[in-house]
């Protein structure tokens, strides 16, 4: 596959040369750090940040859409027409994340066209991490700092220059649109990547992480979860953060018999979540509601999956209102098992 | 570890010995520098766990109804347990509002006070360290040493990173507690409570309006700081009552107004701004401002604060004759 380089000071160029016919998508600067944003002008791009502060999966999986339009009784199809998009700079954790909801939204034959149409229409360029986030724990879930899973490109920062390896087909023609501005990568820039990807899984201290899952089934009654429930308050930030949490809520908006169904984000952690028509609620503690999240993605996934869905980017860790440390729960839950 | 500290864990544990509290609701460390969690203390084995520092942010009212409500599925009989809880000048005085309101009883609770000088807010911090993230951090008397994912190290001084609603705090000492620990604070800076509304209502309409469409565009319906709020008690919000429907579900910007301005309206002569709505914003929106303009409207009016007392009536939950009446129109 493509192997290139890229001068720095061409990053520029070669993202308004690739933004022509596409949308584009990079990280910015933003008062959180960076964040995730459609961009015009590439200027504004920065790739000095590691995790953007909300994931990029709002590009392929919307925080809302609607799924079609109703008048009286006649239901009108929305089209499903998606630009060219380039997801350039996500990081291996987010690319890799991309490929785990790719198996959500297709699972058991069943293919999800509004997120499918986005995401066929999607490429890819990961950008490695040199050094890690404050949370980050990506090798510990099966990622890496240098992962490629996910990706259509994964680029490495050598300081002056972008090296570029093409992963897939979408990925070298990508990289062939922008030839007039890259140089074939050297031996030399390939030993400074292996370098690179070796320092960085390096810099990462590896967390346990239970995968028993015959024991995390027993934890589902242990006293863990109403001391972490106690302290949950029940909002949506880590769900809504979470480049894998893909459940989402229907609700029929309508005015005067006119009307549009909107699918939306939603988080286990809200009491209305598992709300019944009838006024039960299975989950009626915030215990069962945070054990409902972990064991989604520590056992639910796996047994359905076979992976967790956890990537290990740490935003629910930074950004929890609480205080919550999800990999301070995977370990006292890695030494349930052990004791079990 | 400092005095403050030290005497609080001393105090707590005679009081979960002796019986007088069942559990006690403070801060506990966690992974992240400059971070908190809030715990619940039941034993006098557990108090090391609790921390007191210039890190200890969250609002911990919040964390107090809940003690209060018959555990789901108990049969028998069930009586509320006896509370322990720290708190800072806002703290106490989202405790007053919330006895105030029925929510939590004064005599099953035991505060304890501790003179607040201000607390870091995690994201002023972020705003120093730019794109890169915090690796690590040490307060340090008025300042805090940091180290960024970078490797760099900077010293910070605390009154840089303080919660805006900590440099303009007005009560520093809790309004209410049966034991107070640790020195009276230094007296409140000369600012207004309200420096940040001044400024924004000095400007037109047109840029107000900008000012709060690139704020709440940045919303992401997480609810959060309705969450972290002492004053959003209730069973069911109005953002998400279906009938009758108020607001949509989506972060269209109608959708996201509504939301907002109906929570700042429902905190109107209630909000005692203890900043939790930004601190846990992971955005990074300035809801203050909002809630400060509805508090300074309510003290002009009422010349009222919120919940400085349990005696003293609540501005917008009584009536004096003299109230202003200028809103009445004529039939």
């Amino acid at each position: 596959m493509l192997e290139i380089t890229l001068d720095k000071s061409k990053v520029q160029e070669f993202l308004r040369l690739l933004g022509q016919n596409r949308r584009l998508f990079a990280p910015v600067k933003d008062r959180m750090g960076t964040t995730f944003s459609e961009v015009v002008d590439p200027s504004l791009v920065c790739l000095d940040g590691l995790n953007t502060n909300l994931s990029p999966k709002e590009v392929v999986f919307p925080q809302w859409e609607t799924l079609y339009t109703f008048e009286e009784d006649q239901a009108n199809e929305v089209k499903l027409v998606a630009q060219e998009t380039l997801l350039f700079g996500a990081r291996p954790c987010d690319a890799r994340a991309l490929e785990l909801l790719d198996r959500v939204f297709t699972w058991e034959r069943i293919d999800d066209p509004y997120y499918l149409h986005r995401r066929e229409k999607t490429c890819v360029v990961a950008l490695a991490c040199n050094t890690p986030g404050e949370a980050c724990f990506c090798s510990s879930v099966g990622g890496s700092p240098v992962g490629e899973v996910g990706a259509d490109v994964l680029a490495f920062d050598l300081g002056e220059q972008l090296y570029l390896r093409a992963l897939t087909e979408r990925g070298e023609a990508l990289l062939n649109e922008a030839s007039a501005l890259t140089e074939k990568a050297t031996e030399e820039d390939k030993r400074a990547v292996q370098q690179a990807a070796a320092e960085a899984e390096k810099q990462l201290q590896p967390i346990p992480i239970p995968k028993d899952l015959a024991a995390l089934k027993e934890s589902f009654d242990a006293e863990i979860w109403e001391n972490l429930g106690q302290k949950c308050l029940g909002c949506g930030t880590c769900a809504y953060v979470c480049p894998t949490c893909h459940c989402f809520d229907i609700t029929d908006e309508t005015k005067k018999g006119v009307g549009r169904r909107v699918r939306s984000w939603d988080s286990c952690a809200f009491s209305l979540f598992t709300l019944h028509g009838s006024g039960h609620n299975p989950r009626i503690t915030q215990a069962a509601r945070y054990r409902q999240r972990v064991l989604h993605k520590f056992l639910y996934c796996p047994e359905n999956f076979g992976e967790a869905f956890c990537v290990g980017c740490g935003r629910c860790i930074t950004n929890c209102p609480a205080g919550l440390d999800l990999r301070a729960v995977l370990e006292r839950l890695a030494s349930l098992a052990k004791v079990g | 570890m400092n005095q403050v500290e030290e005497t609080l864990r001393q105090e707590v544990a005679k009081l979960l010995e002796d019986g007088t509290i069942d559990v006690f609701v403070g801060h506990e460390a966690v992974s992240l520098p400059l971070r908190t969690s809030p715990c619940f203390v039941r034993s006098p084995k557990e108090v090391d766990r609790l921390v007191w520092d210039r890190i200890c942010t969250r609002n911990l009212a919040t964390y107090l109804p809940q003690l209060f409500k018959r555990p789901v599925g108990l049969k028998g009989e069930w009586t509320p347990p006896k509370v322990g809880v720290v708190a800072k000048g806002c703290d106490s005085r989202s405790i007053v509002g919330l006895i105030k309101e029925k929510q939590i009883p004064r005599d099953r609770l035991f505060i304890i006070g501790v003179g607040c000088e201000g607390m870091i807010d995690r994201h002023s911090v972020g705003r120093v360290l730019g794109v890169v993230g915090l690796a690590d951090a040490k307060v340090d008397g008025n300042s805090v040493q940091v180290i960024g994912t970078d490797g760099r190290e900077k010293r910070i001084d605390i009154a840089d990173v303080l919660a805006a609603s900590c440099r303009e705090c007005q009560h520093r000492e809790a309004v209410l507690s049966n034991l107070t620990v640790g020195e009276a604070p230094s007296s409140a800076p000369e600012v207004s409570h309200y420096a940040n509304v001044a400024g924004f209502e000095l400007k037109s309409s047109q840029e107000r309006w900008e000012h709060w469409v690139e704020e709440l565009s940045r919303c992401i319906r997480c609810y959060a700081c309705r969450q972290a709020c002492p004053n959003c008690y209730c069973e069911e919000c109005f953002a998400e009552e279906t009938a009758p429907q108020w607001l949509g579900v989506t972060t269209d910007l109608s959708d996201v107004f509504v939301f907002h301005l109906g929570r700042a309206f429902h905190q109107a002569g209630r909000c005692v701004d203890c900043g939790a709505c930004v601190a846990a914003c992971p955005q990074g929106i300035d809801l203050r401002l909002l809630n400060q303009k509805i508090n300074k409207d309510v003290e002009e009016l009422f010349e009222a604060q919120a919940s400085l007392s349990l005696e003293e009536a609540e501005a917008l939950s009584s009536f004096r004759m003299e109230d202003d009446q200028s809103f009445m129109t004529e039939p």
